[in-house]
């Protein structure tokens, strides 16, 4: 993953959540409490929702090889964490909110109000949190590559000490 | 030389089948994101329609093609519906249902495909719960998400949708089909747009249809779709006419039949144009339901309206 580019890296996300998508209906006919309007291209209302624990296990397995593509660089794992879960509940709400609008033909009013009251929304966003923190490979810090670049140095002096004593360049 | 301190190699085995089932479940993932399109794009999310009666008490559901002069000779496809026992009883005369879709849409993704209307025909005719009727599925616009008509006239020739609704169909219809060719065998409906033309249509020629009803209808024109001509705004906006052309619906013996879903923003339109109808004492029927604006409500709601257009038609003859 490391030799594959950042831009191509993040495009492969788009897949990612559409598999995700396509794996929650997959589960809406499974029973156990649901969340409601979680497949907004499914009109009949008892078709459109997803069960919770449907919902978690998918979204966690995505966010986790979402995390495994996209890792952690810049910021602290638990604030790249809180970022992304926000980042994905933002996301996800304003998708859901465009659908309702456009294919349920609702008022934005209502739409919205679907939107932040269904359970989708939250369960992505810490699930994107979660998976931040526990599936993120550990991020490469100063440390680390202060040490790699000491290793080479210090082999190369010994290198030249040792050539230095026996008189070869 | 020291070892990379980050380097951890994976046996390679369980490498490779972790990798081979996640790309078998992304593969997964995304026929089924496709399907749950798919469905959508094809069925609006209601799935397949299926008839539950016996084939020999099943309808059919054919084309036919003519050209309007109102649209300039453009050739359209309407969508009929023929009853069971339309081709065994040649000497019999139906009366016909017209039913116009919104905006965007098309006669067959809208009321075959979502609403589902040859079962929902098929079974409520196997029933005796309707009479044996024509239904009538015109295209409203060149193509599903072309530019919006919403079955009005628009300034430029060859843009007549309203006219080729009430005139050229009509006559094409009844030159094709052993239809009853008067008001009393005519029925016309749709949803959204298409409600606001149903009303429009019996506003301006109470004497071709007998019955209408509007399901969800805002009856206010889109400027846009008549070239923001005032005069043809105004014509086309049954909230502005109605009150004045109401008393010609009543003349007429007309029904009408509206309703709307209490979430639905067209809901005080609705409600306006019902007044409007019943101070010019024109034998109209308001519901105000549950839902919005929404595939789900015409769909609960389309049984109840094939048997109130059923009701108020003639009989077959």
């Amino acid at each position: 993953m490391r030799h594959v580019p950042a831009v191509a890296r993040r495009l492969l996300l788009v897949p990612i959540f559409a598999a995700a998508y396509g794996w929650q209906d997959r589960l809406h006919g499974l029973p156990g409490p649901r969340s409601e309007l979680a497949l907004p291209l499914r009109e009949p209302s008892h078709q459109a929702a997803v069960p919770l624990i449907g919902l978690v296990v998918v979204w966690l397995a995505a966010f986790a090889i979402a995390a495994l593509v996209v890792p952690v660089r810049v910021l602290p794992r638990p604030l790249a964490a809180l970022v992304r879960g926000l980042v994905t509940f933002a996301s996800i709400a304003v998708l859901q909110a465009v659908s309702l609008q456009l294919v349920r033909q609702a008022t934005m009013g209502f739409a919205w109000h679907a939107a932040l009251t269904t359970a989708l929304p939250f369960i992505a966003g810490i699930c994107a949190a979660v998976a931040t923190l526990v599936a993120s490979p550990p991020r490469r810090g100063p440390a680390l590559a202060a040490e790699e670049v000491a290793a080479p140095s210090t082999e190369r002096t010994s290198r030249l000490t040792a050539n230095a004593s026996t008189g070869m360049p | 030389m020291s070892a990379s301190p980050i380097a951890i190699r994976i046996p390679t085995l369980p490498r490779v089948a972790a990798v081979a089932t996640l790309a078998t479940a992304l593969a997964i993932g995304l026929a089924a994101f496709y399907r749950y399109v798919d469905q959508y794009v094809r069925y609006r999310g209601f799935g397949p329609p299926v008839s539950l009666v016996a084939p020999q008490a099943r309808g059919h559901i054919v084309s036919f093609t003519f050209a309007s002069g109102a649209l300039g000779g453009r050739t359209v496809n309407p969508l009929v519906y023929l009853p069971a026992g339309y081709a065994s009883h040649p000497g019999t005369r139906y009366p016909v249902l017209y039913l116009l879709h919104g905006t965007p849409g098309d006669p067959r993704t809208a009321f075959v495909n979502s609403l589902h209307l040859g079962p929902r025909m098929d079974a409520l005719s196997a029933g005796h719960l309707i009479r044996p009727m024509l239904v009538v599925m015109p295209p409203g616009s060149p193509s599903t998400y072309d530019r919006a008509t919403e079955w009005a006239n628009g300034p430029l020739a060859g843009a007549g949708w309203f006219r080729y609704l009430t005139h050229d169909l009509v006559r094409a219809v009844d030159s094709r089909y052993r239809t009853i060719p008067a008001r009393a065998g005519r029925a016309i409906a749709g949803y959204s747009s298409g409600a606001d033309a149903a009303l429009n249509a019996i506003l301006w020629h109470p004497s071709t249809y007998g019955v209408a009803e509007a399901w969800s209808g805002d009856f206010r024109q889109s400027p846009r779709s008549v070239g923001k001509i005032p005069a043809l705004v105004t014509h086309f906006s049954a909230l502005q006419t109605a009150p004045i052309r109401a008393a010609g619906v009543q003349r007429a013996g007309d029904h009408v039949y509206l309703y709307a879903g209490q979430h639905d923003p067209v809901l005080p339109m609705t409600l306006s144009v019902a007044g409007a109808l019943r101070h010019a004492h024109v034998r109209t029927r308001l519901d105000v339901t549950g839902g919005g604006h929404a595939w789900e409500l015409w769909a609960s709601r389309m049984n109840g309206a094939l048997r109130y257009a059923s009701d108020h038609l003639a009989a077959p003859r």
